[in-house]
């Protein structure tokens, strides 16, 4: 039997949805689908191309890609809000003065 | 209980003093003239001493020389103790030199107000104090193994504190010096630096935290802020390589989140030298606050095993005051300290026929009489092997 | 209570007002998160909480909120103390990074009595001339050893059997001692042997010199056997002779041994375990396969997947900590690494499980030839004809040339795991490593393509076993907290 090629397209909604936070997304499915990620006008659109899954596994998998889509959004919010706290914290380990062990 | 202060039959003093004691009779001359002479029933007066202390109804000296009578609640006096005389018969015992547990009480004024204080802070100016001090530590032996600082907060009074620490160091620089404070004072870089420049041989601060949450501690100690001080004064004193001691006292309002305090201490004050687990005593605040503060040992008692498990495992030092040994896990034998008194353990009826009480600490006597925990069971002797 | 004392709400913090401090998280199970911060503290946290918690909603008077904030996960803005900690511990982290390399590794031969299939470095053969390490070689080795600013100085010997060449190891145990008078370092030696051809006399020198041994036990007799061939089929005999004289002599504690986990090994990691404690060892390190060697030539370095191995993992730390809680204490040496970095804040500088790697700061490899290299693996490699990680050759380069080298920098550059893709997020990566010669020999690529890698999926699956113990079970739990202390 010939294999179908299993496209899927997402369109995300800008507003919502970072570059970076779809790119970081779809890295971490590297291992289950192939992905192209480009930009619409409002929208992020993601085409994943997948390989033999079965259309139960295919559900699955973007069903887990759709949560990691928002929990990588939840992960930049904290990196951007903690970014200077981070900073400040590795200036005061690198610093002379602090606790002498 | 001991009366450590109280009022003297009758007394010729005419000013306020400090005496040292002595029994023995034939000291030499400068060192009579420093010491107040005890006088225990009938016998030669030696001649030369400023003052004599007699009891009850023995004879007064016959040289005529000043005296104060004291009645049977001071027979504990012995020589090398300390008393303060006020020529109103007002008696204090400030030093017992059969006991380890002296401690100079600096100020009564305090910046917490902890819910079982037992020492209630007062704000009245007492800076007094520091100067009665600078006499006393010159008069206590040199011999003496250790001394305790308290307060109130006694680092309230800043240099004049630091005074007094250096003072321990030169007159009595084997003495081991512990003292109790809140620890906020050191959260001055400063402050802490200076402390450390006293550079005391043996010397050790009790700092109380009673939770890894901030604001239950400063709930405990009703005053916002202070945990964030006093977590910074416990690591500048470590920063100047200060020996630092860990109190926690256990009570309804600390004791349910006594493991996660562990791991906070092991994960970030394991420099610390001491960790002591204690019991509450039914004292000052205590009994105002009891309905809040007052927990059968025997309800934490699993509490204190993680707790007690936790910092031994991240090899902290730690130890159990203040508890009854059948209310604890047989886990917390190995940290647990027969402590609570110095002169005599007290039991309850309770006790009875206890297999055990050699090993346990009893009871404060504060306890015996305001109440203690209903749980408290005897170990039972092992039967005689009958051959 | 008396109306001077305020009740406990008074003390709460104003909603809303908390700050987040850097924090990362990875789902576990259907509606929780994981939280770890910078320092590898964590804590679990229900799905809709960590909602709240960024969107700063989360009540004071929650519990979880006393947890986030005594654990240093969010603060408020006077709390200080919070900042001076996490500071602190991230100092207390890097600073075993400041003393640069402490183990150094001597391959003194290549010769070996055994014909272990999944090594590929040792050669069969009585020539000396082309396998063994020349006296000029330790010599300039040792000039770079000394160089080290560690105040520590462990010499590890290897091989090869180095056994075969003892006089050599004889020749560098006692230069380095004659210059430590004067250099006044915390010397250490060991010996990487298997035991079989140990004699009185080696033995008499290593107790003389404080050398301690390390020797390899991989099972039962029939695994171990099969594992380590040597004509007349008796490594295990001759290993179990050897360790009793060496420990005759040496003392107990002198006596290490490590294990090597084969395709054989997997269903059998109980019996591997009794089979340590039968010779009377207190820990094992079970140690998965590294992709070199034999493995890597014929393109079959996955023996196993990390899968199998996670299977045999599982078992065997099942059964230890089963051991452990009928009171024999017992530790597992990869968990204790992994852990070490979960429950306090003590980087052990495990070679592959360190951030930035370890590779020429943690160890440095001189080989027979005078090659350095930054790893034993990657002097492996360099036997599979990759170069990639060679840092120079003690007879022509210099100190500079080969610890400033290109190829160890960008390696260092490349390799701290919080910059890696996927890694960079990941709520693992405070326990976790970077092992770049493990990536560039699987993928072609220092940092690793985490997803598809190996190494992330045996990491991820013990840290989330050790987790998961960890909850389960308080006592499990004490055990590691020993673990982690000893
Ligand atoms: S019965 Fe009394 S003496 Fe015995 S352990 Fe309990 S408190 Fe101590
Ligand atoms: S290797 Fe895997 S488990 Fe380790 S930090 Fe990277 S992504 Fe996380």
């Amino acid at each position: 039997m010939m294999k179908k090629i299993k496209m899927i397209r997402l369109e995300l909604d800008r507003s919502i949805y970072s570059d970076e936070a779809v790119q970081k997304a779809a890295y971490r499915f590297i291992d289950r689908f192939a992905a192209i990620v480009s930009r619409a006008d409002n929208s992020i659109v993601v085409e994943i191309t997948f390989g033999t899954e079965s259309s139960n596994q295919r559900e699955h998998v973007v069903a887990d890609f759709k949560k990691e889509l928002l929990d990588q959004n939840l992960r930049l919010r904290i990196k951007t809000e903690t970014e200077a706290v981070r900073n400040l914290i590795l200036a005061y380990a690198f610093s002379k003065s602090g606790l002498q062990e | 209980m001991l009366t450590l202060s109280g009022s003297a039959l009758e007394t010729g003093l005419t000013a306020p003093a400090l005496f040292r004691l002595t029994t023995v009779p034939d000291l030499p001359a400068p060192l009579r003239a420093q010491r107040a002479f005890l006088m225990r029933g009938l016998g030669d007066v030696p001649e030369g001493y400023p003052h004599y202390l007699v009891f009850d109804r023995d004879p007064i000296p016959a040289n005529g020389a000043a005296f104060t009578r004291l009645d049977e609640k001071f027979a504990y006096l012995s020589d090398d103790d300390i008393v303060h005389l006020s020529p109103h018969g007002h008696v204090r015992t400030l030093f017992r030199s059969a006991s380890n547990h002296n401690s100079i009480l600096l100020t009564e004024q305090c910046n917490n107000y902890c819910l079982m204080c037992s020492q209630p802070p007062k704000r009245k100016d007492d800076r007094w104090i520091v100067d009665e001090v600078r006499q006393l530590v010159p008069m206590m032996p040199r011999t003496t193994k250790s001394l305790g600082i308290t307060g109130g907060e006694p680092t309230l009074f800043g240099d004049d504190f630091l005074d007094i620490i250096r003072l321990c160091k030169s007159w009595l620089p084997t003495t081991a010096l512990h003292v109790l404070s809140n620890g906020r004072s050191f959260a001055d870089v400063g402050f802490a630096r200076n402390y450390a420049a006293v550079d005391h041989p043996a010397l050790t601060v009790g700092i109380p935290v009673y939770s890894d949450d901030p604001s239950r501690h400063d709930y405990v100690v009703q005053e916002k802020g202070a945990f964030d001080e006093t977590i910074r004064g416990i690591l500048n004193l470590k920063r100047f390589g200060q020996r630092v001691e860990i109190r926690v006292v256990v009570h309804k309002q600390t004791f349910e989140r006594l493991p996660e305090l562990a791991e906070f201490i092991a994960r970030n004050l394991v420099f610390v030298d001491h960790v002591a687990l204690m019991g509450l005593e039914m004292m000052g605040f205590t009994r105002a606050n009891l309905d809040a503060l007052w927990i059968d040992p025997i309800e934490y008692r699993d509490e204190l095993s993680a707790a007690v498990a936790v910092l031994r495992a991240y090899r902290i030092p730690v130890s159990v005051y203040n508890h009854q040994l059948c209310l604890i896990n047989p886990d917390v034998g190995i940290a647990y300290v027969k402590s609570i008194s110095d002169w005599k353990n007290e039991y309850v009826p309770e006790c009875d026929g206890c297999a055990r009480r050699d090993e346990c600490g009893g009871f404060f006597s504060s306890g015996v009489k305001h109440g203690y925990s209903p749980s408290i069971k005897p170990f039972p002797h092992r039967h005689p092997a009958v051959d | 209570m008396t109306e001077k004392f305020l009740p406990v709400q008074d003390y709460l913090p104003d909603s809303g007002t908390y700050e987040l401090l850097p924090f990362k998280f990875e789902p576990v199970g259907a509606d929780e998160v994981i939280l770890t911060n910078l320092t590898g503290e964590f804590l679990y946290l229900k799905r809709e909480k960590l909602d709240s918690l960024v969107s700063h909603r989360l009540a004071p008077s929650d519990a979880d909120y006393r947890a986030l904030r005594a654990r240093h996960f969010i603060r408020q803005p006077n709390d200080r103390a919070t900042l001076d900690l996490l500071a602190l511990k991230t100092r207390t982290r890097l600073s075993r990074l400041a003393n640069f390399t402490n183990l150094h590794l001597f391959v003194v031969t290549l010769r070996c009595d055994h014909a272990c299939h999944y090594c590929q470095v040792s050669r069969q053969s009585e020539d000396r001339q082309s396998f063994d390490m020349s006296e000029e070689t330790a010599d300039r080795a040792l000039d770079l050893v000394f160089r080290s600013p560690n105040p520590a100085i462990k010499i590890e010997f290897q091989g090869g059997e180095p056994l075969l060449n003892f006089p050599l190891v004889r020749y560098v145990v006692e230069k380095a001692e004659q210059r430590n008078r004067v250099e006044r370092r915390d010397l250490q030696f060991v010996v990487a042997t298997t035991l079989s051809m140990v004699t009185d006399e080696i033995l008499e020198f290593c107790r003389v010199h404080g050398i301690h041994i390390s020797t390899s036990l991989d099972g039962p007799e029939d695994l171990h056997n099969r594992n380590r061939p040597r004509p007349g089929r008796d490594s295990h005999r001759k290993f179990t002779d050897g360790l009793k004289k060496a420990r005759d002599v040496l003392g107990y504690d002198a006596v290490s041994a490590v294990m090597t986990t084969s395709p054989a090994s997997l269903p059998r990691a109980r019996e591997i375990v009794d089979e340590y404690i039968e010779h009377g060892f207190d820990s094992i390190f079970l140690r998965p396969l590294s992709p070199y060697g034999f493995a890597i030539k014929t393109k079959s370095y996955q023996a196993y997947d990390a899968g199998s191995w996670l299977e045999f993992y599982r078992a065997g730390m099942d059964y230890i900590i089963d051991l452990n809680k009928r009171g024999v204490r017992f530790v597992e040496h990869y968990s204790s690494v992994i852990l070490k970095k979960m429950l306090t804040n003590d980087d052990p500088m495990f070679v592959d499980l360190m951030s930035p790697c370890g590779a020429g700061i943690s160890a440095v490899v001189f080989n027979y030839d005078g090659d350095v290299y930054a790893s034993d693996e990657s002097r492996m490699l360099n036997e599979m004809g990759d170069a990639t990680f060679k840092l120079g050759n003690v007879h022509s380069d210099s100190y500079r040339d080969i610890f400033a080298s290109d190829a160890l920098l960008s390696v260092l550059e490349d390799s701290f795991a919080s910059s890696a893709p996927m890694c960079s997020d990941c709520a693992f990566e405070p326990w976790c490593g970077a092992d770049p010669v493990f990536h560039h020999a699987t993928q072609g690529d220092i940092l690793g393509r985490k997803p598809e890698s190996e190494f992330c999926k045996r990491m991820m699956g013990m840290i989330r076993y050790l987790l998961d113990v960890m909850r389960a079970d308080p006592q499990a739990k004490s055990i590691f907290m020993t673990w982690v202390n000893s």
